[in-house]
């Protein structure tokens, strides 16, 4: 028996290996190479400096293209997760045209993303996009702004945001909402003491996807904001290929992604469930009574 | 779950936003201008017939192609592996194991872009198409392990014990019961992976050099240098084979039913 053990012990690594090998010498590895490069002096051999990071956190528009990613980032999340909810929630019904929605919604995550931030850009080109032609929207410039980033990463990234919440919500047991109503509660109220508690750890999983994903896209932010909009990816995109600086250019990714893995890890931490008596587990518990 | 009209009219809100973009540019493709404008004055097939015929596009296309279909054929191989491994020799390290596969998702992507540079520079190998290539895979192996394990967890265990129990060896097992069950599993592995790969922008805007870039990378960089429709059409180019590959995807593989699975 010990022998049929140590053998599946074997067999188990063996199959694993390949990818732990690949993680760790084309992820791993790169990376640490990354933070070396970052701690690097620019265009002049010489010991390891924090000189790059000092730079970043020295220069006023370096912490406001951080301060810019941020708050775009924040928004995106935001708007997302709206559109995314009820997008879901609709998702997880037995109505007719689900399948419609998904193929709507979905599906649209299989197409290359260059093409729908491209249409966004051709929606918002000012005097020959599809906007200047809406009566009323002649004049708005979304093109280059922040805003135009914030509309075309929300719908870019629906289709991650939408899943998290959808996975929650299809385990939900629809009994729920209406023993709500049932007892009196009235629609805000149930979606807001028994929905939203009970796909909370989807909610905070999409959250905190969008949040990551919005915060250090670089295709959608060059292309809809422009060279105008100060944000870190920006720049990244900037300095890596016009003035070559790549040990700077690596300590803002790793600033960023310092900045960013902390966000993210208290989303996440937030949407953990813990066995606290919510209002959601409360009527669970008393709905559960009858039956025992 | 109850839908009322106003939650309809909303979602079909969504549902417009999510395809406006898409529906611009098939629209706008057929321009018979010589700039993008909505509405187009005219409209031509002239955009389309000069996408196909760029052979700047026709490059590109070939390249990503290869490289992606060189990182579907790599994930796929070490994706199935690792999926054994998880749902086979269920034990500590492998639950670990089916948690490590996640990581490159939770990694940048522009930083995996920018770290492989970094690697492919110290250690001065050609970034392209080694790069791309890497990226592909590295992006590839978290959906494709996933795939391939909803699919083993199907498979009954009692047909590998049968098939050992009547006399077949190891392999024979493998190859007459295990592969013919997982096939379904590997291939839609295969085409989500390279779709992944195909269409990936920021990990390959980074590791591309001339003569060798990804389309969706030059169509980002025809994008910002022009108004010419010509990056439209291939994008309508890029926007056809996708469609393809999901329907096929869908209609074999039913990879939206795995995403969105319906409620019980």
């Amino acid at each position: 028996l010990a022998e049929v053990r140590r053998s599946d012990r074997f067999m188990r690594w063996a199959l694993g290996a390949p990818l732990l090998l690949v993680y760790l010498a084309f992820l791993l590895v790169p990376i640490l190479d990354l933070v070396a490069t970052s701690l690097t002096p620019f265009r002049r051999s010489g010991s390891l400096t924090l000189e790059n990071y000092r730079q970043f956190f020295e220069h006023t528009f370096y912490l406001r293209s951080l301060y810019n990613t941020m708050w775009i980032a924040a928004a995106v999340t935001l708007v997302a997760v709206l559109l995314a909810y009820p997008a879901a929630y609709y998702l997880a019904s037995r109505a007719r045209a689900r399948r419609a929605v998904v193929m709507a919604i979905i599906a649209p995550v299989f197409t290359a993303g260059i093409i729908r931030i491209y249409g966004w850009t051709l929606i918002m080109m000012p005097t020959s996009g599809v906007i200047a032609h809406v009566p009323g929207l002649q004049d708005v410039q979304l093109l280059y702004t922040p805003y135009g980033v914030i509309i075309g990463l929300s719908a870019l990234l629906l289709p991650v945001t939408t899943l998290p919440i959808y996975a929650n919500l299809v385990a939900l047991d629809p009994a729920l909402l209406l023993a709500a109503r049932g007892l009196g509660a009235s629609r805000v109220r149930t979606v807001l003491t028994i929905l939203i508690p009970l796909t909370r750890t989807g909610l905070f999983s999409s959250v905190a996807l969008a949040f990551i994903l919005a915060s250090t896209n670089v295709g959608a932010t060059v292309i809809l904001g422009g060279q105008q909009l100060a944000t870190v990816p920006n720049y990244l995109y900037e300095q890596y290929f016009t003035t070559f600086d790549r040990p700077l250019s690596s300590a803002m990714a790793i600033i960023l992604v310092t900045v960013i893995t902390i966000i993210g890890g208290l989303m996440v931490g937030l949407g953990r469930e813990r066995p606290r008596r919510g209002a959601g587990t409360q009527v669970a518990e008393t709905r559960s009574e009858p039956a025992a | 779950l109850r839908v009322g009209w106003a939650l309809r009219a909303y979602v079909l809100l969504v549902c417009c936003l999510s395809l406006f973009p898409i529906a611009v540019i098939l629209l706008i493709s057929f321009t018979g201008q010589r700039y993008t404008a909505f509405p187009p004055a005219r409209y031509g097939l002239n955009w389309w017939q000069q996408a196909l015929a760029s052979s700047t596009y026709q490059t590109d296309f070939v390249y990503s192609c290869a490289t992606a279909t060189v990182a579907a054929v790599i994930v796929t191989a070490v994706s199935c592996l690792a999926a054994f491994s998880i749902v086979r020799h269920p034990a500590n390290d492998t639950r670990a194991l089916s948690a490590i596969a996640f990581i490159p998702l939770l990694i940048p992507q522009f930083v995996i872009g920018i770290a492989l540079i970094d690697l492919l520079t110290t250690v001065q190998f050609p970034i392209a198409p080694a790069g791309v290539i890497i990226g592909g895979v590295l992006l590839g192996i978290p959906f494709a392990t996933r795939l391939i394990m909803s699919n083993l967890t199907a498979v009954p265990r009692n047909l590998e014990l049968a098939s050992a129990g009547l006399g077949a060896s190891r392999f024979y097992t493998w190859r007459r019961v295990l592969l013919p069950q997982l096939a379904p599993g590997l291939m839609a592995a295969f085409i989500f992976s390279f779709i992944v790969a195909f269409d990936e922008l920021d990990v390959a805007i980074f590791l591309v050099v001339p003569n060798m870039t990804t389309l969706p990378v030059q169509i980002f960089q025809d994008v910002q240098e022009s108004s010419s429709p010509l990056p439209v059409a291939g994008s309508a180019l890029l926007l056809i084979v996708a469609v393809a590959l999901v329907v096929v995807l869908d209609r074999v593989f039913g990879i939206l039913k795995v995403l969105v699975p319906e409620r019980r």
